[in-house]
Parts: C-alpha cells; sequence; structure tokens
C-alpha cells in the first residue's frame, strides 16, 4: 500500500541506511516536520538535559528548562544557519535559556529578600553514599549543592570549556567575580569529596 | 614560609598566572608538600569535572511534553506557555486553552486538503490499525483519570475557568470525533494518525494544567 506524499508531514526517512544529517533534520522540521524534530531530539537531547541537571543542580527543575530550551530550539529553527554544527547551536542556546532564567529568578528573590547573599543557600556536605557509588556519582551529587552561582561558573567553565570572559559575558557578572565563584566551587567540592 | 594564597594555586592550574608569578610559585611547590597537595586535589577535580559524560539519560516523557506544546503551537502562537505549576494562573489557563481551541478545530479538513483530495470513502467496516488502537487506548486511559481528579476537584476552580476548560474540551472533543472519522475511512494516512494523536495530547494537556491548577487553588 503505498501512502501518497503529505506536505504537512513529510517522512523522515524509509531507511535506515542513510540517515539524514542534522542539517537536512533541521530544515525538514523548520518546514513543519515534527518527526524531523524528533529524531535531533533523540541525538542531542541527552547533552541538553545533562547541562540543565548540571546548571539546577535539580532534576525537577532541569526538566523544565531542557523543555524550554527544546521548544525554543524548535521556535527559533529560523535563526539555524547550518555554519556550525547543530549540536553546538543547540547547546549554546539551552546555555541562555538556563542563564537567563537564573537572572530572572534572583530578581525574584531580590525582590522578596533583602540583599541576601547568594551563598545563604549553602547546605552542608551533601550526603555521599559509601564509596561503591562511584566518584563521579559524588561528583554530580556535589555539583548540585553547590551555591547556584558557584555551580553554574563551575559547570560552565570546567565541566563545559566555556572561557571565563564568556562566562563572564553571558552571567553579566564582572570577569572578577567569575573567578572568584569558581575557586569557591573547587575548595567546596575539594572539601566535600575529600580529595 | 609564606605559603600562595589559594587564588594563585588556582590560576596556576588554570594557566592563568603571569610567568613571574608562576616561576614564584612553582619554586614553593618544589618545596611544599601542603601546597602540592592543593594543587594535586585542584587538578584531580578539574580532571573530574572534564570527565563527566556529556549526556545523561532523558527523563521519561520529555518528548511528549516537547511536542505537545509544539503541537499547542504549530497554528497559533500560543503565549510563553507556563511550565511550572506554581507560575499558572487562572488567566493563562484560560488564554492557553482558547489557543488550544483554535489549535485543534479544522485541521483534519486542513490535512485531508494538504492531500489534494477528500479519502475516499470505504464501504462496510474499516477497522483501525491495532497498533493504533493500542496508542488511542492508553490516552483514553490518561484522560479519564484526569478526568477524574478535575471533577473531583471542580470547587478548587472558579466558575470562569471551568467554563473555559470545558469549553476547549468540548472543541478538542470535537476535532477527536472528526480526525477519527477521518482515519477510519482512510486507515492509511499518517498525518491523519498524527493528527488525532496530537488531538489527544492536546487533551491531556489540558487536562493536567487544569488539575495542577486546581491543586494549586
Ligand atoms: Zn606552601
Amino acid at each position: 500500500m503505498t501512502v501518497p506524499a503529505l506536505t504537512l508531514h513529510p517522512r523522515v526517512t524509509a531507511s535506515t541506511q542513510d540517515l539524514p544529517d542534522d542539517r537536512d533534520l533541521a530544515s525538514r522540521a523548520l518546514a513543519g516536520d515534527t518527526r524531523s524534530f524528533e529524531v535531533l531530539f533523540e541525538r542531542h537531547a541527552g547533552r541538553v538535559y545533562a547541562l540543565c541537571v548540571r546548571m539546577a543542580g535539580d532534576r525537577q527543575r532541569a526538566q523544565e528548562l531542557a523543555h524550554d530550551a527544546l521548544v525554543r530550539a524548535w521556535e527559533r529553527l529560523g535563526s539555524y544557519k547550518g555554519e556550525a554544527a547543530f549540536g553546538t547551536w543547540l547547546h549554546r542556546l539551552t546555555v541562555n535559556v538556563v542563564l537567563e532564567s537564573a537572572r530572572s529568578q534572583r530578581r525574584r528573590e531580590a525582590r522578596v529578600a533583602l540583599a541576601e547573599d547568594d551563598d545563604a543557600d549553602v547546605g552542608g556536605a551533601p550526603e555521599l553514599a559509601p564509596s561503591d557509588v562511584g566518584d563521579r556519582i559524588d561528583l554530580e551529587r556535589a555539583i548540585a549543592k553547590l551555591p547556584r552561582n558557584a555551580r553554574q561558573v563551575f559547570v560552565l567553565h570546567d565541566v563545559e570549556g566555556f572561557r571565563h570572559d564568556e562566562i563572564a559575558d553571558r552571567m553579566a557578572i564582572a570577569p572578577g567575580t567569575v573567578r572568584a565563584h569558581l575557586h569557591r566551587a573547587r575548595k567546596l567540592l575539594i572539601a566535600w569529596l575529600d580529595r | 614560609m609564606t605559603h600562595p594564597e589559594l587564588e594563585q594555586l588556582n590560576d596556576l592550574v588554570d594557566g592563568r598566572l603571569a610567568p613571574a608569578a608562576r616561576h614564584d610559585v612553582e619554586a614553593h611547590l618544589a618545596s611544599c608538600r601542603a601546597c602540592r597537595d592543593e594543587v594535586d586535589a585542584l587538578r584531580a577535580t578539574v580532571a573530574a569535572a572534564a570527565a563527566l559524560p556529556s549526556s545523561l539519560p532523558v527523563p521519561d516523557g520529555l518528548w511528549d511534553d516537547v511536542r505537545a506544546t509544539i503541537d499547542a503551537r504549530r497554528v497559533v502562537a500560543l503565549p510563553r506557555a507556563p511550565r511550572a505549576a506554581r507560575t499558572f494562573s487562572t488567566r493563562t489557563l484560560a488564554i492557553a486553552a482558547t489557543a488550544l481551541v483554535m489549535a485543534s478545530s479544522g485541521l483534519t479538513a486542513f490535512v485531508l486538503r494538504g492531500r489534494g483530495s477528500s479519502p475516499a470513502p470505504v464501504e462496510g467496516v474499516t477497522l483501525l490499525p491495532a497498533s493504533w488502537r493500542a496508542t488511542e487506548s492508553g490516552y483514553i486511559e490518561s484522560v479519564d483519570a484526569l478526568r477524574a481528579q478535575l471533577d473531583a476537584q471542580r470547587a478548587q476552580l472558579d466558575t470562569a475557568t471551568i467554563a473555559a476548560v470545558e469549553r476547549a474540551l468540548a472543541t478538542i472533543d470535537a476535532a477527536i470525533v472528526e480526525a477519527r472519522a477521518a482515519l477510519e475511512r482512510d486507515p492509511a494516512n499518517a498525518a491523519l494518525t498524527d493528527l488525532l494523536a496530537s488531538n489527544y495530547r492536546q487533551k491531556v494537556e489540558l487536562l493536567r494544567r487544569a488539575t495542577q491548577l486546581a491543586s494549586i487553588t
């Protein structure tokens, strides 16, 4: 049985041999094809989500941020020109969504609390399971417990590889502040992980 | 012996020390075990962070949520969709409900027009594909559960909100009936399957938002 070609939902691919590359998928998605976008999702959502988890320090919030970033990606596919890798474009867009959300959260909190120090939310040492859990999980948990600004600077610099000036620019803070947050994050992690 | 500031050890690890300062710190490290341990710990932390996997398993339902939002905004742009229950207001729900209505109605006709011809009526009984029937019963289960929850919480919602939700539900239901009837006549039509699934997702999403709203007001 043949299915006529449909403009609203063109099939992504009939065979698995010639999988379309990200640029093809992005342009089909831009034309309204959600199946192509689903393939892009399958390829890249894990990285988006990992970034959101580490930046947010909270899985529920991370899922909301990942949702918002992916919906925004869909809405802004027109601004993806194909010059960079799609994954890179999506990653930058996700960083923006996360940082915008952090900024508006800071503004909300500033209205509520009287210039409360960001550092006030440092808990004690995170509860780390015994060593059989593994260093990686310990590190993920410890990152989640860092104060927000220190956590975000640490993730952007030490996990994601952004430069100090890029971070200062994107977070709208002074380069010296970036440095201070980074050092503080490392110091807390070393103390908690007993390195 | 004066130890370098921890800031300087960090900058050393990051390669951010000027040559002269770097020379001084390295000379100190050669003779100070405590500072060497500090630098080793910093390097280990930086290396462990860089070695974290770049991807993590995506939570179940993330694609469905993304897809539902995309579908809801497909025809008429929704206002910034409220995600977290705490940001919901009656007003945004009413707006979202209206947009969902606009998104749902008339799409079946649009899909059929997109094919260039209306489906040929099929004589006799046509069964929907078995795979779709399983999918559909999943949606119907979710709808029933949410509907029961919403009915139980009705008292917490004001009448204007209830009216907006009911209007939106009626329109989505009409769209479901329309798409389903078209799919029964043309079971191989993938676009109609998508459309019917999308209508069900919108219904689930609308009910989900309404129950969340009721549980926080
Ligand atoms: Zn020393």
